[in-house]
């Protein structure tokens, strides 16, 4: 029976939301195909998310005996698992484990590996996978033999499908005598003392294209007007243009806003991945291919500062 | 110490982009290139490190056209040395043809630990660190956004979703993959570019051959990103006053 097999991603013993989609897309998979859905967890799982691992026919789960994250544990368990696993397709999602597991595992099973996959679909005993390169920039489509690894984004299915309340079956992971050359010294969870974007109603995110620091000073001000909180891109926070708690993003805040307005945000997927599912999305930008507008409600191709400019007067109205 | 940072150029695609006959990949002769992001990062890291526990920093790129440019920034950056590694005649230069390579390279080089980019935008066929990771069999980690030596280890911190993170302590050699520099990106004056115009660079032979790239390329384009969005048109005035229009209708403007 052709198994489709699910690496998950766990944070805090919580299953990802991207990890569900795609317990969702293998289930869909193996539904066509007649087949089953087998996954792994690595390390501890809520009992809360093991219950809802109902469209799983299979769980190997490692219990590894770290407190977290260790990709050495992690490489070591997926390697052994998929000895025994004969997978026509492997998901992991396109995450910190996830995009350097996917090669290391490529790399040691000599299996084919497709990464950015925004959707994969069977064809003819194959799979089609469609990928997102140069930040949305380009769209390339592959043809990918039966066990390919698919490294995905955050998208590929709905994950509400994806957790369905039922037993699977688990089956423990022995790691035997692994001497791990990775230790975790700390574990650092967001501040709860300071602003968590998560819970605001108004956002006004800079991206690149603010420019300079400088500039900011402008979106402040248009985020003052509408009683909005100021966030910015990870560049805009790498570069130090403000605080590590306004990042929206992967590795930032995932935000879901009523009012979410983009200033020079180019719309990486890793930024989408934080924003996309806010109210209201309006992206200006001076770019009209800017993947930003693929998911924004309104778009402006404009000067952003002219029409920051006019803005701030037509609120002040 | 020696700290070998592995460099790839990439295109640029801020202006139109073009596609090969076969509409299979870029056109690559008529577009810019520029070093990856990310690398550029990991150079920053790498000098950061170098500078704090007196460590070689070791400028590793393909030998393709631009390495030359690219070496002669990464010294004007801070860089020790800057190396050139032949790829011979291989037109597909992803991460998985080209780990093994850098892996070879790295060890030859006598590299204690090892930095590129957490990512390349053109990585169809997977990122570079796990490649590494696994090639070498060292301990590897990604999406770092802050190093240090400790106890003759490095301390990384491993970024997560939601704004999580980790410090790891990965013993000695290793493979890591930058996510972000540990402080911000230094400023590099024109003065100290033209110093370096001059320097010429070392090609090298990696003692292993390229890997095997992955799945086929059937078709690159375009995507299309203004489906559902309704643009705005007109003057600054004009898309203004539509914004505020439709924030007032929705009751978005400041209570």
């Amino acid at each position: 029976m052709a198994v489709f097999f699910v690496c998950l991603d766990t944070i805090n013993s919580q299953i990802s939301v991207v990890s569900f989609e795609l317990l969702a897309l293998a289930r869909q998979l193996a539904d066509q195909a007649g087949g089953s859905v087998e996954a792994l967890a690595v390390g501890s799982v809520s009992e809360e998310d093991l219950s809802g691992l109902g469209v799983v026919d299979k769980l190997h789960h490692a219990a590894a005996d770290t407190d977290g994250y260790i990709p050495e544990v992690y490489r070591h368990a997926v390697g052994k698992v998929l000895q025994s696993v004969d997978s026509v397709a492997i998901f992991i999602p396109y995450s910190t484990a996830g995009m350097e597991i996917s090669s290391a595992l490529a790399h040691d099973s000599g299996r084919e590996l497709v990464s950015y996959c925004q959707m994969v679909k069977a064809r003819d005993g194959d799979f089609e996978a469609i990928s997102m390169l140069h930040a949305s920039r380009i769209k390339a489509r592959t043809s990918a033999p039966s066990g390919t690894i698919f490294a995905m984004l955050p998208g590929a299915a709905d994950a509400d499908a994806g957790r369905k309340a039922g037993a699977t079956d688990i089956v423990p992971v022995e790691l035997g005598e692994l001497a791990a050359k990775t230790r975790i010294i700390s574990h650092h969870a967001p501040d709860p003392d300071k602003l968590n974007l998560s819970k605001v109603e108004k956002i006004v995110c800079v991206g690149r294209g603010i420019g300079s620091k400088d500039n900011i000073a402008d979106a402040e001000e248009l985020a003052e007007l509408l009683g909005a909180e100021i966030a910015g891109t990870r560049p805009v926070i790498d570069a130090g243009w403000l605080p590590k708690e306004r990042q929206v993003g992967k590795s930032g805040k995932r935000v879901s806003p009523k009012l979410y307005i983009a200033l020079g945000v180019s719309g990486a997927p890793e930024h989408l991945e934080g924003m996309s599912g806010s109210d209201l999305i309006i992206a200006i930008n001076n770019d009209n291919s800017a993947p930003i507008f693929a998911t924004a409600h309104y778009g402006v191709t404009a000067d952003l500062f002219e029409v920051l400019s006019e803005l701030a007067d037509a609120l002040r109205c | 110490m020696k700290i070998v940072v592995a460099l790839r150029l990439v295109p640029d695609l801020s202006e139109d982009i073009e596609f090969n006959e076969e509409g299979t990949g870029l056109d690559t002769e008529w577009i810019d290139i520029k070093l990856n992001e990310f690398d550029d990062y990991a150079l920053e890291e790498a000098i950061l490190l170098g500078e704090a526990n007196e460590a070689e920093v070791i400028a590793l790129t393909p030998d393709v056209d631009g390495a030359d440019r690219l070496l002669r920034t990464a010294l004007a950056r801070g860089a020790h040395k800057g190396i050139k590694l032949s790829v011979g005649p291989e037109s597909k230069m992803d991460a998985r043809v080209l780990a093994p390579l850098f892996a070879s390279a790295a060890k030859d080089l006598g590299a204690d630990l090892v930095l590129t980019g957490v990512q390349s935008p053109d990585d169809l066929f997977g990122p570079l660190t796990g490649y590494l990771g696994a090639s070498l069999d060292w301990p590897f980690a990604g999406a770092i956004a802050g190093t240090r030596i400790g106890n003759g280890a490095i301390v990384a911190l491993q970024e997560y979703n939601g704004g999580h993170s980790a410090e790891l302590e990965l013993q000695l050699p290793a493979v890591l993959g930058i996510q972000a520099p540990s402080k911000p990106m230094r400023y590099v004056s024109g003065t100290k570019m033209r110093e370096m115009m001059s320097a010429q660079f070392v090609s090298i032979t990696a003692s292993s051959q390229p890997g095997k790239t992955s799945a086929d390329i059937e078709e690159m384009s375009v995507p299309s990103h203004q489906g559902q969005t309704k643009m705005l048109s007109g003057d600054g005035e004009a898309v203004a006053t539509a914004i505020a229009k439709i924030l007032k209708d929705r009751g978005l403007t400041a209570s």
